[in-house]
């Protein structure tokens, strides 16, 4: 079953982590349906299997419940959940010594979602590179900024900008 | 859907939900000191600290109605970076006003659904209420899904007032452009031209309308962008800016220029460069080794030039946007339109590509629809003194005359088949024909822009038999097949016996004294084998009645497997001798304009559906041809 998603703005990403620390379990889901899908589709994009990238969503989000108190907000709540998912997932391939990743089709064959979404889904781990996955998944599923993807991945926001728009370019010609 | 969000959709649909395990695993939280609260502080535009003296004016979007409404009047004076609004003018629209309730009513209802919340067309129904308002106003009211508008004409049909309701723009998009317009508008009623410079999003939470205003005798202009969240004028970061010019430089560009390497990053570069006591934004696109410079205007935000590397035939031409631009600029024209929806195709002029661009009528004072060119490779704009005006301009009349001129037939001596006018792959557009001139079968293509014939084919004789060849292999009774091809009806046509007939009764044996010596001097394989012989006095008569051709024309005709025996006159061919009719599904015939009758079948060979074309002759029938049928023909 999908996540129930709703639609947030950084201020309440911002209220409701800070409510998870003070033991608030719907600031908690609500924080999940904002931001879970994400969170699973920036894991995917690095371990390129499904049933890590959901052991990683369930991690991430303990975590997120456990660390909220050390919390401290510079207006960057995405940045934060998206630090440690990449820690969570970096965790796990050390872990698993798995540096090759798999076949994005064969991992993402028991994908759960409609077949346009699948297909959807597939094609974009297919022709991306693992970087314009990241950007693309940052800025239109995780909603950052291009200035903040560019923080995040230390490169220029041109440098960004230009990657997202020639992604979003192949991912149109595919389709 | 926009791809963002087919992304944001498909990523959403394959996310599992996980929340009830979460929620298992989490006990109480661990106890840490929470850290100071620090609100995350609201963004001051640096605009409205540096230009305090018009922070006081900005103010003027006043949100009353208890907090839900923005108000807009027509003092609000916006971001004038010129700071030279003039006064002069009408009003827009206010000529002649039609003051019905219906006509204000459907004015207002034009500003909101579906335009004002673009994303969702269902549910579209207005409720429009009229009353009068103070002072010989006239209030319209109008409600969308639980929203209210309120539009406020003067008894002259003038909108002075105009009140949107702040949308959750997260769930019904943004204000529409036309209210982005009229935003703009009630502060400079006096403007000419109005120009909307599209959507701009930067982000999920930021995104602006551009509004370009000029006054009547363009001694004034004014940038301005609208909140498309909120309707709020307002003046855009650096940052937001360096955005919008990098994604019009990408506009322009691509998808063309550089072709090569269209997933190559180019290095972008922007700076703000003050020289001569102009302020002007450079934008540096480094691709490779080319380096395409824009400056823009730092105020209007207009691109100003462009400085395009002298590209090599090698690395393509350049995109047609970037040319289309060149043009608008050189000739200091406003787009007014999305630069996709300029005509613009190659044309090839003496031996050069050129952007073929029509410059549409603006309106009917300035300027009538005008033909430029602009140097494919180097976006040089390039004016052809001497060239026909009619170029390019060649309508279907004219070409087919000249088709007939070229094929040396008048227009009633040919049947035309069919016609098609299309653009082919490299953008120039084409006329097609196929029809039967001369007693052939021709194609002729020929160049809309310059009446150029492009290609001609003809499908004649030797094509045919060189298709029988093609579908029926070497060893072919051609003899046996040619003279049994004769029929009075060809719906009786045994297709099977015109192509594979191997009938022994039709094996002719002569008994003369040299056939011993002419069957030693096969090759031993060929003995084996039946041959058909016939008359030489008699082959020139059979080739005439079936092929239309001649002897002369038979190393032309594919007939390498006749072989004449020059030492008695007549003629051999291997024989086919297999009966194999399961080789043929025939499928009926119809009968052509000109009285050539046309008979299908699907060949076993070849899997196609194949037609042979018959040309009426005395009793019997000439075989004309014998091709694939395309059924697009």
């Amino acid at each position: 079953m999908a996540i129930n998603t709703i639609q947030a703005s950084g201020y309440e990403l911002d209220r409701w982590i800070k409510a998870c620390a003070k033991g608030d379990r719907d600031a908690l889901a609500n924080l999940y349906q904002a931001t879970g899908s994400a969170v699973y589709a920036y894991a995917l994009s690095i371990l390129k299997n499904r049933a890590d990238a959901e052991d990683v969503l369930h991690d991430c989000y303990v975590t997120v419940w456990n660390s909220a108190g050390g919390y401290r907000s510079q207006g960057k709540p995405m940045a934060w959940l998206i630090t440690i998912t990449r820690n969570h997932c970096y965790k796990l391939l050390r872990y698993q010594r798995r540096y090759v990743p798999l076949d994005a089709e064969d991992c993402l064959r028991s994908l759960n979602a409609a077949p346009d979404d699948k297909l959807m889904v597939q094609q974009f781990l297919k022709i991306l590179t693992p970087e314009e996955q990241q950007i693309v998944i940052l800025h239109a599923v995780a909603g950052c900024k291009h200035r903040q993807i560019a923080e995040m991945l230390n490169l220029k926001t041109t440098t960004v900008l230009s990657k997202y728009h020639r992604a979003i370019q192949k991912l149109k010609d595919c389709f | 859907m926009s791809m963002k969000k087919k992304i944001r959709k498909s990523f959403d649909a394959a996310a599992p939900d996980v929340l009830g395990r979460i929620l298992r695993d989490c006990g109480e939280p661990e106890a840490k000191t929470a850290a100071p609260v620090e609100h995350p502080k609201k963004k001051i535009p640096h605009w409205v600290t540096e230009l305090a003296s018009t922070a006081a004016a900005i103010a003027l979007l006043i949100a009353v109605a208890g907090g839900s409404y923005l108000y807009l009047r027509s003092q609000i004076p916006g971001y004038n970076p010129h700071g030279a609004v003039g006064s002069t003018g009408d009003s827009i629209g206010s000529s002649i006003p039609d003051l019905s309730a219906d006509n204000l009513a459907s004015r207002s209802a034009g500003l909101v659904c579906p335009e004002g919340i673009a994303v969702d067309f269902a549910g579209y129904d207005l409720e429009l209420a009229q009353e009068q308002g103070q002072d010989d106003t006239c209030l319209i009211t109008v409600h969308y899904k639980g929203y209210t508008y309120k539009f406020t004409y003067t008894n002259s049909g003038e909108l002075i007032r105009l009140e949107i309701p702040l949308c959750d723009c997260v769930k019904e998009g943004y204000i529409s452009e036309q209210v982005a317009r009229q935003i703009v508008l009630l502060n400079h009623s006096d403007a000419a031209i109005v120009t909307a410079g599209g959507l701009w999003v930067v982000s999920d939470d930021d995104a602006y309308y551009r509004i370009d205003l000029t006054g009547e005798t363009d001694e004034w202009y004014a940038c301005y962008f609208v909140n498309a969240m909120t309707g709020e004028i307002v003046e855009p970061t650096f940052a937001d800016i360096e955005d919008i010019l990098i994604t019009q430089t990408e506009d322009i560009i691509y998808p063309l220029a550089l072709r090569d390497s269209m997933y190559s990053v180019p290095d972008i570069a922007v700076e703000l460069i003050q020289e001569n006591g102009k302020e002007y934004y450079e934008i540096t696109r480094t691709d490779g080794s080319h380096i395409y410079i824009f400056h823009f205007d730092s105020q209007s935000l207009q691109l100003t030039s462009i400085e395009i590397p002298l590209l090599d035939i090698a690395s393509g031409r350049i995109s047609k946007y970037l040319a289309i631009r060149k043009l608008l600029l050189e000739y200091s024209l406003e787009p007014g339109r999305s630069l996709y929806e300029y005509d613009c195709s190659v044309v090839t002029i003496g031996g050069m590509d050129y952007y073929r661009i029509t410059i549409p009528a603006e309106d009917e004072q300035e300027l009538v629809s005008t033909l430029c060119y602009v140097d494919a490779f180097t976006g040089e704009i390039v004016e052809f003194d001497d060239l026909d005006p009619t170029y390019g301009e060649i309508d279907f009349l004219t070409a087919k005359a000249l088709v007939m001129d070229y094929l040396g037939c008048t227009q009633e001596e040919a049947d035309i088949i069919y016609t098609n006018y299309g653009k082919n792959t490299a953008g120039d557009y084409n006329y097609t024909f196929r029809l039967f001139a001369n007693g052939r079968l021709e194609d002729v293509g020929i160049r809309a822009y310059s009446g150029e014939i492009l290609w001609h084919d003809t499908e004649d004789q030797s094509e045919a038999i060189a298709r029988f060849n093609t579908l029926f292999g070497d060893i072919g009774s051609y003899y046996n097949w040619a003279l049994n091809s004769f029929y009075s009806d060809p719906a009786e046509m045994n297709l099977n016996k015109l192509f594979k007939n191997a009938d022994s009764s039709d094996y002719l044996m002569p008994a003369v004294e040299w056939y011993g010596e002419w069957y030693n001097s096969l090759p031993e394989f060929e003995r084996e084998l039946d041959h058909n012989l016939i008359a030489g006095a008699l082959m020139e008569d059979v080739l005439e009645e079936y092929f239309g051709i001649s002897l002369a024309d038979m190393d032309e005709s594919s007939f390498s497997g006749l072989t004449e025996i020059r030492l008695i006159g007549w003629y051999s061919c291997v024989a086919n001798d297999f009966e194999v009719t399961e080789d043929f599904a025939a499928h009926g015939y119809e009968t052509l304009e000109n009285g050539d009758i046309m008979l299908f079948y699907t060949s076993a060979n070849s899997k196609s559906l194949c037609a042979v074309t018959l040309r009426p002759n005395g009793d019997g029938y000439l075989i004309l041809s014998n091709m694939l049928w395309d059924a697009s023909d």
